[in-house]
This record gives structure tokens, C-alpha cells and sequence, in this order.
């Protein structure tokens, strides 16, 4: 009895893993692509697709570095007939070219969107229910701080959350000030000004909700909005003029560097600077790294008005998968690879250990070293982010450069604000 | 009826013409017919299929004043360059032909920055123009050193030509070293005889006799300054304020960044008839000054 019970045992195990071998057999090899946009971490993501190609031996993924000019070199592979499967790119971009990519809800397990936390965007269409992107990071900006100056100043127990009107950040600046430190750089980059303060703050949760912000700029395109008598425009650059006034480079606004304004903050040159959490790896090369923050920057002196006390975010960049010159097979093999990416722990490990972002999922185990996106995150998991992705994903995506240069001029004090906010409905009223 | 000679001549002329052809074709010819041929197009950058626009494009472009703007830094760019790199070309390739010691070392030295690519180059003045200049002058208390020229914008289109021309100037020099040691001893001695003075033997023998290479450092520096990019963008990135944008940066940014890729095409082929007519003026004029021994 025993005998022929041990026989049966070893004859389903056998079967079982001849069954098993014959599975994995049934996969045929696959050559497939990725390109990111992820710039200057080219052998770190090489050697992440190579543990993906481990777990999936039946996949060959080659790897396309972006350069410097990003769009152009997808669209060279394009033109080359070598679209890449799997594309990590910002939002914008897979909107403006989502005939060429997958609608993800239609994969065969569409069910890695169950891991996305509640109230972030997905890469949508104004009234379409297709998703052409897995998110690839979660970014957050707003006033960066140095922690080691603010406790020096205001205390070891000092709460930057107390800071939630304007003239509480008036008064938070000047104190700092006070004590003979700068309180704040404006980095003056065209697409730091035109995008991150002015896009995505203007276009934000500020005005309303996604359908408002949608029709403010559609009332801008077709020239039927004043943006001078806008409150939430004047709130803006009113604050805006704030920090202005305080800039450690007043004298000379137009003449930084965002890594020489970021080396200033790290070392407690400076206490504050409007920029955001993707910085980490710049940060990272400065010895006095961890004592940074991330604060709200109030722009009205209501302390009821929740959004006084929120920073902004959105998905800036998300993993989208090629249809247009992909087979099917490349095109599955794509999606594993872009779940595999975004939610694996290898895929967490790059994008949280390395590149120091904050991933939008339930399910994240990674400890980030970048102590921004943990400001990120800690809001984030409080639900006090303003979300932009109406402007970066849905806005004309040369806004910042062309509004930018009017910005810098502001900044220097060459252009009033009626002019600027001219120049702004001028820029709308002339899209195609 | 060939004859076999006949037949071996034309393989011969084949076997080395066609690769040539090939590549220019594939690499020059094709490119800028289907540029041309978008320029009358709405494309999104992939789609095989192309909306015809007419010359929408091109009305769209004649009528936007940003353009006009800035083809005329262009032009104003064109000309500092122009002329600061072939002088200081001139300059170097007059002291490098000299009897001066040590004058390859210094051919060699001052070579240098044109293999140090566009982009890299422009980072690194850009440090020197907001870092070092400025910290220079903030301690000798020099004020007008004491902020970044790159914040202004005459500061910025100067810095523009300044580092182009310090870029150029090195290639160009190469080719004036050529022409001052084409320059037959014997004229040079003789004007000496004569009792010419240094200037004189300077401006009367040599200036003629280099005149294919003035030609040739003209050209080459009239369509370099055209179409450059890469120092534009590294070094200003066209501001402040959209200052210092020149044409080949705005063609770059229409097509990638506000995604007109029919526009930027339309701008370009403009950009082409303005270099090859002046290109060709410029050649036509200066031949004709040439002196034939």
C-alpha cells in the first residue's frame, strides 16, 4: 500500500513538473524595447531590466537612453520603424500620442490598477475612459525648505503646517531674515517659472475642479477669459512678488543655477526655494542632504481654505506601451514589463532608492532616502495635494516655454503683471 | 555599342561614384525634399498619413513676429561672429606662421576648444559667465562685472559671440595658417627688397595672395553662425527673456516642444534660401577679389 501510494506520489510530481516544463515552454522568445526618459541612470536601469529579464527569460529587452532631447529621439525610433514597446515618458507626451499606444484597461490583467491610490489622475482623455498609462513616479513641489534653519530660528518644535496664510509666510520669511539668513532663491529657469510656479499653480486645483480648470483654458484659447481680474491669478503673483522681494539674488534674479540654488539650500545658505521633490539627484551629491523639507506655500490669508495648507503633485511620467509598430506579442510582453516596472519591488527599488521618487501605490515597501519625497508622500498619504495634471497633461505643452521668458522678465522687474498676464492670453489666443 | 574598355571605365566610375551617390542621396537629397514636402503639411511627428496645408505654414510664419525677431538676432549674432572669429583667426594664423617659438604647441593649445563639443562648451562658460566673471568682479568691486552677463539681454548676445567666436576662431585658424604658408617666400622677400614695411608686406602681399582661405573662413563661418544651436542652448538657452533665441533654437523648439512639426519645417526651408543666397553672394564677391598667379 505504501509502496504503491509513494509510486502514485512520484508519478504526480513528475507529471506535475512535466506539465510545468512544457508551460514555460510555451512561451515563445520575445524582443522587445524600452526607452526612458529617465536621464543619467542609463547603467542602473540597464541592470534593472536585467533582473526583469531574469524573472522572464523568454523576454529580450533592449534599452534606448534618452539623450538630451527626449521627444526627438522617441520620435527618431519611430521614424526608424523601431518604436520602442514599452516608452516611460511625461504625461503630456502620451496624451498628444496616444493613437500610437495601448488603451491599458484592454490588457489581459488590467488589474495593477487596483494599486494606484485614491485621488491620483490617471494619463486620460477629457471624456474617454481609456487609460494610456501606467503611472511611473508621483512628483510633489512647493516651498523647499531647510529644516536646520527653521529649527534654529523657530525652535525644535516649530510646525511649518502653522504657516497656512499669506501673512503667516510673510512673517515666517522675515523672521528667518531677521536673524541674518536669506529666506528665500527663486530659481529662474523659463521652465521652472513657466511650468512649476506658474503652470501648475495657476492651472491647479486652485481654480476648481478638472471640468473649471478644462474651461478656463478653453475660455483662454478662445479669448474669453481676463486673467488680470482673476483672484486666483493675482494670489499667485502677489506671492510670488513675496518671494521676489526676498530673493538672496535680487540684485542679479536671471543669473543661477539649479544646481548652484539647490547647493545654496542644502548648506543653509538659504532657507526656502519654490522647486520640487525630483531634485534627489542633484541633492544626493551634497554632503548636507537629509535636513529638507517640503511646505505649503499659502496663497491667501484664509486659514479655513484647505488649500492653503497643501502642496502641489501629480504623475508627471508614465509607462505607456507602443501598438503602432509593436506585434501583439511585443505588445504583452510590454505590459508585463511595464507592471514589472512600476509596481515590483525591483521596479520600487529604482524608482524609490535611486531615483528618490514617491510612487503613487498601496502597495510600496521601499524606504526612500530622498527626504523631499517623503514630504511628498506624507502629504500625500494625508490627502493634501493639489493635483496639476489637468495643465501638465491636458495644457499646450509649450506654455512654459513661451510664457517662461515672460516670467524671467517679471522676475527682473522688466515687465509688469498686466503686461505678463497680456502676454499670457496673447500666447492662448495664438494656439492652433 | 561600348567597347570592353568602354565597360571596364564605366564600373570603374560606378564602382566609385554610386557609393557616394548613395550617401548623398539617402543622406542629403531625400532628407531635405521630405522637408520640404512637410513644411506643406500638418504632422504630428509619426503618422504616416500627412493633412495637407498648402502654404499655411509659410503665411503662418511670414505673418509671426517672433520669427522675424529672430532672425534678426540671427542676423545680428551672424555678423559679430563673423567678424570676431575671423579676425581673431586671422590674428592667430599671422602669429603661428611667424617665426615664433614654440608654435605648434600653441597650434595645437588653441585647436583645443573646437574638439570640446558645443554643448559641454556652453555649460562650462555658462559657470564662468554666472560664477566666475561675477565673483572676479564683486571682489575687485568692478560693478558692471559684478553681475552675469547672461542676465542681460546685449550682456547675453555679446557672451553669445564671445565664446562662438573664441570656438571658431581655433578651426578657422587652421585654415589661415594654411593659406600664410601657401604665401611663395620669394614675394614676401622681394617686397622686403623693395623696402615694403611689415604692415605693408602684411596688407599688400599677403592679405592678396590669402584670399581663396578668407573665402573659404567666410563661408564657413556665415553658415555656422546660421545654424547654430547647440551653444545656444547649452549657454542661454535663448534668454533672457527670450533674448538670445536664435533661428535654429526656435526651429528646434516649434517642432519638439509645441509639437508644429510643418511650421518648424516651413521656418526651416525659409532659414535655407536666406543662408544659400547670402552663402553664394558671399562666395561670388570675395572670388572675384581673388589674385591668380
Amino acid at each position: 500500500m505504501m509502496r504503491k501510494l509513494t509510486a502514485m506520489i512520484l508519478a504526480l510530481a513528475m507529471l506535475l513538473s512535466v506539465t510545468a516544463a512544457f508551460a514555460e515552454e510555451t512561451h515563445e522568445p520575445v524582443t522587445i524595447s524600452y526607452y526612458s526618459t529617465q536621464a543619467g541612470v542609463d547603467d542602473e536601469t540597464v541592470a534593472t531590466l536585467a533582473k526583469f529579464m531574469e524573472q522572464y527569460p523568454w523576454i529580450t529587452v533592449n534599452y534606448y537612453p534618452c539623450g538630451d532631447d527626449q521627444l526627438a529621439a522617441w520620435l527618431a525610433l519611430y521614424s526608424a520603424n523601431t518604436a520602442p514597446t514599452v516608452s516611460l515618458l511625461d504625461c503630456g507626451q502620451i496624451l498628444n500620442y496616444s493613437d500610437y499606444l495601448m488603451d491599458l484597461t484592454q490588457a489581459e490583467d488590467p488589474s495593477f490598477f487596483d494599486h494606484v491610490l485614491s485621488g491620483v489622475e490617471f494619463f486620460q482623455k477629457e471624456g474617454s475612459d481609456a487609460i494610456y498609462g501606467i503611472p511611473g513616479s508621483y512628483q510633489g513641489f512647493s516651498l523647499l525648505y531647510n529644516k536646520t534653519i527653521v529649527k534654529k530660528v523657530f525652535g525644535e518644535d516649530f510646525d511649518v503646517d502653522t504657516v497656512n496664510t499669506v501673512d503667516k509666510l510673510v512673517e515666517f520669511l522675515d523672521k528667518i531674515e531677521a536673524e541674518g539668513i536669506p529666506s528665500t532663491v527663486v530659481f529662474s529657469a523659463d521652465w521652472a517659472l513657466g511650468a512649476h510656479y506658474l503652470g501648475c499653480q495657476l492651472f491647479s486645483e486652485w481654480l476648481g475642479d478638472k471640468a473649471t480648470q478644462r474651461k478656463v483654458l478653453a475660455d483662454l484659447k478662445d479669448g474669453n477669459y481676463s486673467l488680470i481680474e482673476n483672484e486666483h491669478f493675482n494670489n499667485l503673483m502677489d506671492v510670488f512678488d513675496i518671494l521676489k522681494e526676498r530673493n538672496i539674488n535680487k540684485a542679479d534674479p536671471l543669473a543661477d543655477t539649479q544646481e548652484g540654488d539647490l547647493e545654496m539650500l542644502a548648506h543653509g545658505k538659504v532657507a526656502t526655494m519654490f522647486q520640487g521633490d525630483w531634485n534627489w539627484l542633484v541633492l544626493r551629491t551634497f554632503e548636507n542632504r537629509d535636513e529638507l523639507g517640503i511646505m505649503h506655500l499659502p496663497l491667501t490669508n484664509d486659514p479655513e481654505d484647505a488649500r492653503n495648507s497643501m502642496i502641489l503633485g501629480s504623475c508627471p511620467k508614465g509607462y505607456a506601451v507602443d501598438t503602432y509598430q509593436n506585434t501583439p506579442e511585443q505588445q504583452a510582453a510590454g505590459v508585463l514589463l511595464a507592471q514589472w516596472l512600476a509596481l515590483s519591488p525591483e521596479g520600487e527599488d529604482f524608482m524609490v532608492r535611486l531615483i528618490g521618487s514617491t510612487l503613487p501605490f498601496d502597495n510600496v515597501t521601499a524606504v526612500n532616502e530622498n527626504p523631499l519625497a517623503v514630504s511628498t508622500q506624507d502629504y500625500l498619504n494625508k490627502g493634501r495635494i493639489l493635483d496639476c495634471s489637468t495643465y501638465l497633461c491636458e495644457g499646450p505643452t509649450d506654455f512654459w516655454l513661451m510664457v517662461g521668458p515672460f516670467m524671467q522678465a517679471y522676475l527682473a522687474g522688466q515687465m509688469d503683471r498686466a503686461t505678463l498676464a497680456s502676454e499670457i492670453q496673447d500666447y492662448f489666443a495664438d494656439l492652433d | 555599342m561600348l567597347t570592353r574598355r568602354g565597360w571596364d571605365t564605366w564600373k570603374l566610375i560606378l564602382l566609385f561614384f554610386c557609393p557616394a551617390l548613395f550617401v548623398w542621396l539617402t543622406a542629403m537629397v531625400i532628407p531635405f525634399l521630405y522637408g520640404i514636402f512637410i513644411s506643406f503639411t500638418k504632422w504630428d511627428g509619426i503618422s504616416t498619413e500627412y493633412t495637407m496645408v498648402g502654404v499655411a505654414n509659410y503665411t503662418k510664419v511670414f505673418g509671426t513676429s517672433k520669427f522675424w525677431l529672430s532672425l534678426q538676432r540671427t542676423g545680428i549674432y551672424t555678423i559679430g561672429t563673423v567678424a570676431l572669429s575671423n579676425l581673431l583667426g586671422l590674428i592667430l594664423g599671422l602669429l603661428l606662421t611667424s617665426s615664433l617659438k614654440g608654435r605648434n604647441i600653441f597650434r595645437t593649445a588653441i585647436y583645443v576648444p573646437n574638439v570640446v563639443g558645443g554643448v559641454a562648451m556652453g555649460y562650462i562658460w555658462q559657470y564662468i559667465f554666472i560664477y566666475g566673471f561675477t565673483k572676479i568682479g564683486q571682489s575687485l568691486g568692478i560693478s558692471w562685472l559684478s553681475t552675469s552677463m547672461l542676465s542681460d539681454p546685449t550682456g547675453a548676445m555679446v557672451a553669445l559671440i564671445l565664446v562662438s567666436s573664441w570656438q571658431l576662431s581655433a578651426y578657422l585658424m587652421i585654415i589661415y595658417v594654411a593659406g600664410f604658408t601657401n604665401v611663395p617666400g620669394e614675394l614676401v622677400e622681394a617686397a622686403r627688397v623693395d623696402g615694403a614695411t611689415a604692415w605693408g608686406v602684411f596688407w599688400h602681399v599677403r592679405m592678396p595672395m590669402i584670399r581663396p582661405s578668407i573665402t573659404i573662413c567666410l563661408f564657413l563661418a556665415i553658415v555656422r553662425s546660421f545654424m547654430v544651436f547647440d551653444v545656444n542652448l547649452s549657454l542661454t538657452d535663448g534668454g533672457p527673456f527670450n533674448s538670445t533665441e536664435l533661428i535654429a533654437l526656435r526651429i528646434y523648439n516649434t517642432a519638439f516642444v509645441s509639437l508644429k512639426f510643418g511650421n518648424a519645417q516651413a521656418q526651416a526651408v525659409i532659414l535655407f534660401v536666406i543662408v544659400a543666397i547670402i552663402s553664394v553672394l558671399q562666395a561670388y564677391f570675395t572670388q572675384k577679389k581673388e589674385v591668380q598667379l
